[in-house]
């Protein structure tokens, strides 16, 4: 989901850009009736505006798990036209403590899928049997450059959750509260509320 | 990271029910949280995600409210209704019970209105479903299924999009849609959210023997558009194109193993290779710039467990400034998606 202070920007944005897609738009006739009657000379088109400069990018995802029973798979889609995104998949621990795995390179409009438990190998045997969080290190010119999520299936049966990788709101609501909802149990009638093994809830 | 068991959260505190609602806060920082809450239980094969809202009581709905309608809008696209869609492949005479959860989470009465689009396998049509006022702080269970009744909605639909309007701030209504049979070991899911856009940038897409994707792009504006659905493949250098007119709350309905399958011609003329097995996909607009009005869901199953599992795209808002340069794509990204 958008952060509330990204959802802000994104719709001024947005309307900005709309409103001088426009103002350009409105303003072609005249510009064209005026070439036919004056006939300008010949100018060559604007060079094609660069792309803003790759910067340093980070995505978050909540939940990796290695533990028996489960396997966690993440997919790494490229969403720039062109260019290629090197990330660096970094695992977090429940202690914070940080893993990088070996970078992965996805071509433009590609999607890459790896195992997270083939990735660490034996390079780090700590986390085999754990669970954390992810941290996606890439450059790129903005942060929807890469579209990043994580599988998590229960090995062998009908078990499975899609986690998005989200950013990071730097700002912070006055008062310096932030608030979530949901729903802690699921309803009623599908489920009595003994029947469910577990609820888990990641902070 | 704290991983903590709702269940014994609720035990320690005494409370008893069996749905609700959860607020979390921070003192400080709170742009650095980041929240996931699943239910599971592998003896049956069941899983499912609650989705968690951010909730900013600065927002404001005008800067939330994409088809300018004035209401807060929530759309669920893909909520698997009683009878499943044979292309499901959930065993024969599975009978899945779709239901909302709906909650207040402001402390105030709130006013809200379900309506949907539903589809079959050879029609589709729109239906008013019922009117709701929440007390402050109320989570209310609607039983979809029972709305099936050949008045609100066809026995033998296998699909709604569902569309909730209500008077509230943003996110101060907030609702999850689940579809599972009795023995909850067939179902699925489809998020409810607000967002509209121009373009959405799609997750991975399967088809091979034991999967099949099934993608939906809806038109949420109050206007007819165009939707471009480009299916994406061989590392990214091939492209396959659909373009559809929608008009407002239509959808564009597509299994992407029946394109293949049946070697369904695109735009182009251009048929998907039979060997193909998955890729990702892209969908714009074509008759909206700036904010857009499409939203989308994606559903993967898996017949060698049964399990459904659901990908958002990512919304992307276009900056048409960069003229003759790769369309650039702002830093913004959407939901947080659930199983």
């Amino acid at each position: 989901m958008l952060r509330p202070s990204l959802r802000r920007l994104s719709f001024f944005l947005s309307l900005f850009c709309a409103t001088v897609t426009f103002a350009l738009l409105f303003s072609q006739p005249a510009w064209a009736q005026a070439t036919t009657q004056y006939a300008p000379p010949t100018r060559k088109a604007p060079p094609p505006q660069a792309p803003p400069p790759a910067v340093d990018q980070q995505q978050f995802i909540s939940y990796w798990t290695t533990e028996t029973g489960w396997r966690t798979q993440l997919e790494l889609r490229n969403n720039q036209a062109t260019g290629v995104v090197a990330v660096t998949p970094v695992l977090r621990a429940t202690d914070g403590s940080e893993t990088a795995l070996a970078s992965v390179t996805v071509q433009p409009q590609d999607v890459q899928s790896f195992d997270v438990e083939a990735a660490i190998g034996t390079s780090a045997p700590q986390l085999i049997g754990a669970y954390g969080s992810v941290l996606l290190r890439y450059r790129a010119s903005s942060f929807s450059a890469l579209y990043a999520v994580a599988m998590v299936h229960g090995v062998g049966h009908s078990v499975a959750f899609h986690i998005d990788g989200v950013g990071e709101d730097q700002s912070e609501i006055t008062g310096g509260a932030k608030a979530f909802g949901g729903f802690p149990t699921p309803p009623q009638a599908i489920t009595s509320f003994s029947a469910i093994k577990e609820k888990l809830l990641f902070l | 990271m704290n991983r903590l068991s709702v269940r014994q959260l609720l035990e320690s505190k005494g409370l008893s029910g069996s749905y609700g609602g959860i607020h979390l806060s921070a003192a400080g920082h709170a742009g650095s949280l980041n929240t996931l809450h699943v239910v599971f239980d592998e003896n049956v094969g069941f899983s499912a995600f609650l989705k968690m809202f951010d909730y900013d009581p600065r927002a404001k709905l005008s800067e939330r409210e994409y088809a300018a309608t004035g209401t807060w809008t929530l759309r669920a696209p893909m909520l698997a209704l009683s009878t499943p869609d044979p292309a499901l492949a959930f065993p024969f005479g599975t009978r899945l019970r779709p239901q909302l959860l709906i909650r207040n989470a402001a402390a105030k009465p709130i006013d809200a209105s379900l309506r949907f689009t539903w589809r079959s396998g050879g029609a589709s049509g729109k239906a008013a479903g019922p009117q709701l006022r929440l007390l402050p702080y109320e989570t209310r269970r609607i039983d979809v299924a029972a709305l099936q009744d050949g008045t609100t909605l066809p026995k033998d639909a296998n699909w709604a999009a569902v569309i909730l309007t209500s008077n509230a701030l943003p996110d101060e209504l907030m609702a999850v849609a689940v579809s599972y049979d009795q023995e909850l070991k067939y179902g699925a899911q489809t998020p409810f959210s607000d967002q509209l856009a121009f373009h959405w940038a799609g997750s991975q897409w399967q088809y091979d023997p034991h999967h099949d994707s099934v993608i939906t792009v809806g038109n949420g504006g109050t206007k007819p558009t165009t939707a471009a659905l480009t299916i994406v493949y061989n590392q990214g250098a091939q492209k396959y194109e659909l373009e559809q007119a929608l008009q407002p709350d239509e959808q564009m309905w597509i299994d992407v193993g029946k394109l293949i399958r049946e070697h369904v011609v695109d735009k182009n003329g251009k048929t998907l290779p039979q060997d193909l097995t998955f890729g990702s996909y892209d969908i714009r607009d074509l008759g909206n710039k700036g904010i857009g009005a499409l939203f989308e869901g994606k559903i993967m199953y898996d017949t060698t467990y049964g399990h459904v599992t659901y990908g958002c795209g990512v919304c992307c808002a276009y900056q048409p400034l960069s003229f003759g340069g790769i369309p650039s794509e702002s830093p913004f990204r959407e939901p947080p998606a659930m199983v």
